[in-house]
């Protein structure tokens, strides 16, 4: 029996239930040097499975000061093949070596055959993609002898033969397999629009009790072709329309770890950690709300 | 239903193939057309490998302009497709494009700054390392010398160039404004982690020489012997070169095996 991802053996949260930053190459030096007041830090673990070099070595000292969640995007949860062993092993060396508090993955596929697209593409939401998630996911996990967090994404198309919605899968997917969920507000906010359907509605079918982290991010409006399509850039701040809908979330599951990611079109490091604030002032008006 | 594997197969070749892909898997046309949602795709995944590319290959996106560096950029990931989930190793056969493209025209300096700047970014995914000092070899018995094989620093590249490749490249760091002579020719180059960033160095041609031997795993004798044939060559001159240079990271003692073996 794999143990909790939501909780430690004391009760507590294996990450602080505050808000903290994706921290990024860039940042890293600024923020080794002047150590700011962040309860924890997320790395996208790909970025360190060389386990050597500057990076890592950064890496491993904020982790010697910041709790650190890793956050994968190379594992290809959902691919009809299984998990590449490789990966899968260089990821159970990184995670063995930093120790961190969340362990994360996205409910997407990227692989099939041995051609790669790097990228987090959707899943037909049937019971065949449900399994197949599953199975990888229970490989992962046994591997790396821990639960993970499961993130929604954002997709840009829609199978058709969809057996359930997006956030019934989601939740499935967790359910069947025991792992947590990583609630990306914006990823919600995103398809909501392209898909048109009410973000409200996928929020109230998530159990808070599944919900270990929530991710919020900015995104941009391209045109396609005369068609205009929010893409999940993280380029820009996240928006009004994305904070409203993370108070929201909050309101219903309560006070969760929330990151601010950000990760192209970087701005200064003391401009994430203002979303990071803001962030925290949420969260502490829900304790509030609740105390 | 389409099966998984199937579905899967015919959205990879869509979102990589050629634009003449065939585009009948299923997709809820909505609001959108199946097209536009795939087009979002193969523009995602171009842009991906692009600034992967970009990141890698800083000085050959300045020399050919941007413009240029996203065809070239567009080209190899259509040729070269990922062979990881790991991006960090996409990227590594750039020189080889560059080498079909660029070969025998006038940019053909181009192949061999993509190498110099992929071996950076070999350099700086290795631990740190320290470069043995000539010193540890007063532990090794004289009768044992022939024996000895030394091992490179980790990470370390060995690049031989037709162009002045160093040269071209820090004249491509911010805002150096020198002229490159491309007939100055080749050089011998090696790459390697010091301190937080990598380190380019000019060998002489015989230090290159036996640091090619070593990375071949030969130990000093079997690097002797294929090297006997250059009359020029000074093993020991060649050998202090890569101690002073920092070339080295260890030794270990042979069982004393013939090139012939």
């Amino acid at each position: 029996m794999l143990a909790d991802p939501l909780v430690q053996a004391d009760g507590s949260s294996p990450i602080p239930v505050n808000s903290g930053i994706g921290l990024r190459g860039p940042h890293t030096a600024e923020f080794l040097e002047t150590k700011p007041k962040i309860a924890w830090v997320e790395v996208h673990s790909e970025n360190y499975l060389a386990l050597g070099g500057t990076a890592f070595e950064g890496l491993e000292q904020v982790r010697s000061q910041y709790p650190v969640s890793l956050h994968g995007v190379g594992l290809s949860l959902g691919s009809a093949d299984p998990v590449d062993p490789g990966h899968l092993s260089r990821l159970k060396q990184l995670v063995d070596e930093i120790d961190p508090g969340l362990v994360s993955e996205h409910l997407s596929w990227g692989t099939i055959d041995g051609r790669h697209t790097n990228d987090l593409l959707p899943l037909p939401f049937n019971t065949e993609a449900l399994d197949a998630v599953c199975n990888n996911i229970d490989a992962v996990q046994t591997s790396l002898g821990r639960t993970i967090l499961l993130e929604n994404i954002s997709a840009y198309l829609k199978f058709t033969e969809a057996e359930m919605t997006e956030w019934e899968f989601l939740v499935q997917a967790a359910r069947r397999s025991g792992a947590g969920i990583l609630l990306d507000v914006n990823n919600i906010y995103v398809n909501a629009i392209n898909h048109r359907f009410d973000a409200a509605e996928y929020l109230s079918a998530i159990p808070a009790d599944l919900v270990g982290e929530i991710h919020l991010a900015g995104h941009s409006l391209q045109n396609f072709d005369g068609f205009e399509i929010l893409i999940d850039t993280h380029d820009a701040p996240v928006c009004e329309a994305v904070w409203q809908l993370y108070e929201n979330t909050l309101a219903r599951l309560g006070p969760k770890p929330t990151l601010i990611e950000w990760d192209a079109k970087l701005p200064k490091l003391s401009g994430l950690l203002d979303e990071a604030a803001r962030a925290e002032i949420l969260l502490g008006s829900i304790r509030d709300r609740a105390a | 239903m389409i099966a998984l594997r199937s579905l899967q197969r015919q959205a990879v070749e869509a979102f990589l193939g050629d634009d003449s892909a065939a585009l009948d898997f299923p997709i809820e046309s909505g609001d959108t057309p199946p097209a536009v949602q795939i087009e979002v795709y193969r523009n995602n995944l171009r842009e991906n490998y692009r600034k992967c590319l970009t990141n890698a290959y800083p000085v050959v996106e300045r020399l050919v302009g941007e413009m240029c560096f996203r065809d070239l950029a567009a080209q190899y990931s259509r040729q070269y497709p990922s062979t990881n989930s790991d991006l960090q190793f996409f990227g590594k056969t750039f020189s080889v494009l560059l080498n079909k493209l660029y070969g025998e025209s006038e940019f053909a300096y181009l192949p061999d700054v993509a190498r110099l700047e992929w071996a950076i970014e070999e350099a700086l995914i290795v631990p740190r390392s320290s470069a043995m000092e000539i010193g540890a070899l007063s532990q090794v018995d004289a009768s044992e010398h022939s024996r000895l094989r030394f091992l490179l620093r980790p990470g370390l590249s060995l690049i031989r160039t037709n162009y002045p490749v160093l040269e071209i490249w820090q004249a491509n760091q911010a805002d150096d404004e020198r002229v490159v002579n491309l007939a100055a020719g080749g050089e011998q180059l090696v790459v390697m982690r010091e301190g937080e960033s990598a380190e380019i160095r000019r060998l002489d041609a015989g230090a290159y020489a036996l640091a090619e031997c070593f990375a071949d795993g030969l130990s000093l004798s079997l690097a002797s012997e294929r090297l006997d044939a250059d009359k020029s060559f000074d093993l020991s001159a060649s050998l202090n070169s890569l101690f002073l240079n920092r070339c080295l990271g260890d030794f270990e003692i042979t069982s004393g095996e013939s090139l012939d073996s």
